[in-house]
């Protein structure tokens, strides 16, 4: 059913710059706990949404009020994030023996798959050249 | 629920001393939504506290994450088994369905209330408050846990979980409560499997033709309403090598239900024997204990016992004997030994309601059986077997379980001496209220 979450910190990039109708797309995460990093990954295409490969990923280790990130610079276009709170430190969604999560782990919109994960469209929200805070809720234990 | 002393009538023995504990599903509705299936209703676990001439009760719910999610929100929140309503949430794992409802075991220090469709829940076994979700291993996790593990001669526990219709995962826990093995084993078209059992050197499945139609719960059907009674298939038996998962061996035998099986042993050859609880079809469980919610009209079926033979050679042979039983029970002392006696109960004579009014206890040596029957008011349930001492013969026991008097409106203990069974019950404690009727239990002798 699931694959791994798989986020690489090699591969992440939080790149700014560029002019136009871009805008900051802020993420705010509740329900972590204390004391682990919270991952988010931002995905802009139902494929690679698919293949759990974030063209943006960024890793918060610590928080005053909840851990919070922003992408910034973002042109219009339907987006979606996964975020996860990676709680034994090994740097990915553990799962367990039917690839079902054992981490806090969530997507924007609160989306939730059937008996998988969501969609790119059930968790995708647009971005118009506005900038936009999210709210993404962790969903603890399988 | 709490009652600090029950009354007592008969001779309840001095030297029984211990605690039965018996789990139900007590709750099917909240905020004005009812379950649709007897089997959704949220575990309440029930103590009682057998020592010193006094018998008091206590039981609780247990609070599992689904049971305090929708007490704070006052309504039903995620679908079980047999019920899924719009304006549920989806699920992304069995787990968060759990309702911890189908039967209590004691395991090292904790009390497990057992579901099977997702983890075992450990609770405090004096004050029957809830501890927590048991993680065996982190990728055990959340993992279907069934509520029939067999104990084996070393204390080990044996027990196993159906994921999807892909997955056989089996357990293997030491006595001490450390997990020894786990793994998840690939069986294609597995079905719905409630219990199995254990011989000296192998684990044994019964597998009914009552198959998973993935895409219908993908659709949204309710668990329940995606399995499917391929009659035309038969129920096959797999018979797994304890020390080799990967040895199995596969028989088939005619088309037929089941939920539980009584017990299993092997000879020397590999020729195993086997007693389980036979319904023709799964009509009872697609059909009756959804129509029982309704209190609709139920036409009933029963199982009968039913003795099987697996042959070392690959031939399986089985014969059919004549009853309307059920919740059979034998000696804890021979699980995967040969056993001679099987407890069931029984639907006796012209009974025309659901459930059962009757113990049976049947000697499959001899081919002989007593019996006694209740008054038509009495719901009997479950009688578990207890060993009169450690070294008692087989079938030198007392057979300890409810009754729920729809007359009296009371539910009792009821105690028999197994080998005068046809005699009734030899003492009785009666509680003040009644209980819902209810799944399994066991006793743990102080």
């Amino acid at each position: 059913m699931f694959g791994y979450l798989h986020y690489s910190l090699a591969a992440a990039t939080l790149t700014a710059g560029g002019t136009g109708s871009t805008a900051d797309l802020r993420v705010e995460v509740t329900n972590a706990r204390q004391d682990a990093p919270v991952y988010l990954a931002l995905f802009d295409d139902a494929a690679s949404f698919k293949r759990r490969d974030g063209f943006r990923l960024a890793v918060i280790k610590r928080w005053a009020t909840r851990p919070s990130a922003a992408f910034t610079d973002l042109p219009p276009g339907r987006y979606a994030v996964a975020a996860f709170q990676d709680l034994n430190g090994n740097g990915v969604l553990d799962t367990n023996l039917l690839g079902i999560p054992t981490e806090p782990y969530g997507f924007s919109r609160n989306a939730i798959g059937n008996l998988g994960p969501p969609s790119f469209e059930a968790a995708a929200i647009a971005m118009d050249g506005q900038d936009l805070t999210i709210s993404i809720a962790l969903r603890n234990s399988p | 629920m709490q009652a600090e002393s029950l009354t007592l009538s008969g001779r309840w023995p001095d030297d029984l001393r211990g605690v039965f504990y018996r789990n139900m599903p007590a709750r099917h509705e909240r905020g004005g939504t009812r379950y649709r299936h007897w089997f959704d209703g949220d575990g309440m676990v029930q103590a009682f506290r057998i020592e010193n001439g006094r018998i008091s009760h206590l039981g609780r719910f247990v609070e599992t994450r689904k049971y305090a999610a929708e007490r704070a929100a006052g309504r039903l929140l995620v679908p079980a088994f047999g019920t899924r309503l719009s304006g549920m949430q989806p699920i992304t794992s069995p787990d968060q369905m759990n309702v911890a409802n189908t039967s209590v075991i004691r395991h090292g220090d904790d009390l497990l209330a057992l579901w099977e469709g997702g983890s075992a829940w450990a609770i405090d076994p004096d004050t029957l408050r809830t501890r927590g979700p048991v993680v065996w291993r982190d990728d055990l996790a959340g993992l279907p846990f069934s509520a029939h593990p067999r104990r084996d001669s070393d204390g080990s526990l044996w027990n196993f979980g159906i994921a999807g219709n892909q997955s056989l995962i089996l357990y293997h826990v030491a006595a001490d409560g450390r997990l020894k093995r786990a793994a998840a084993l690939p069986v294609a078209d597995l079905p719905f499997v409630h219990d199995f059992a254990i011989t000296e050197r192998h684990l044994v499945f019964l597998l009914p033709p009552l198959l998973l139609a993935m895409e219908r719960l993908i659709e949204g059907a309710s668990v329940l309403d995606s399995y499917v009674w391929q009659p035309d298939r038969p129920m096959r038996a797999l018979v797994i090598a304890k020390n080799d998962w990967s040895r199995q061996r596969w028989y088939e035998l005619p088309a037929g239900f089941l939920f539980h099986i009584g017990n299993a042993w092997e000879e020397p050859g590999g020729t195993i024997h086997l007693d389980y609880l036979r319904f023709a079809d799964a009509a009872v469980l697609t059909e009756h204990f959804r129509a029982l919610m309704r209190g609709g009209a139920v036409r009933h079926d029963y199982a009968q016992p039913a003795r099987v033979t697996l042959h070392a050679s690959g031939k399986a042979a089985q014969a059919v004997l004549p009853g309307r039983s059920e919740f059979p029970a034998i000696d804890p002392r021979h699980n995967g030994r040969r056993q001679r006696y099987l407890v069931v109960v029984e639907a006796s004579g012209k009974l025309e309601r659901p459930g059962f009014n009757a113990l049976r206890r049947i000697d499959l040596d001899r081919e002989t059986e007593q019996i006694h029957r209740f008054g038509d008011e009495v719901m009997l349930e479950e009688h578990v077997v207890v060993p009169k001492s450690a070294t008692a013969e087989d079938g030198d026991s007392w057979l300890l379980g409810t009754v729920l008097d729809t007359a009296a409106g009371v539910t009792r203990l009821t105690l028999f001496d197994a080998a005068r069974l046809a005699d009734g019950p030899v003492a009785e404690a009666a509680l003040p209220y009644p209980l819902p009727l209810g799944f399994h239990g066991h006793f743990v002798r102080a």
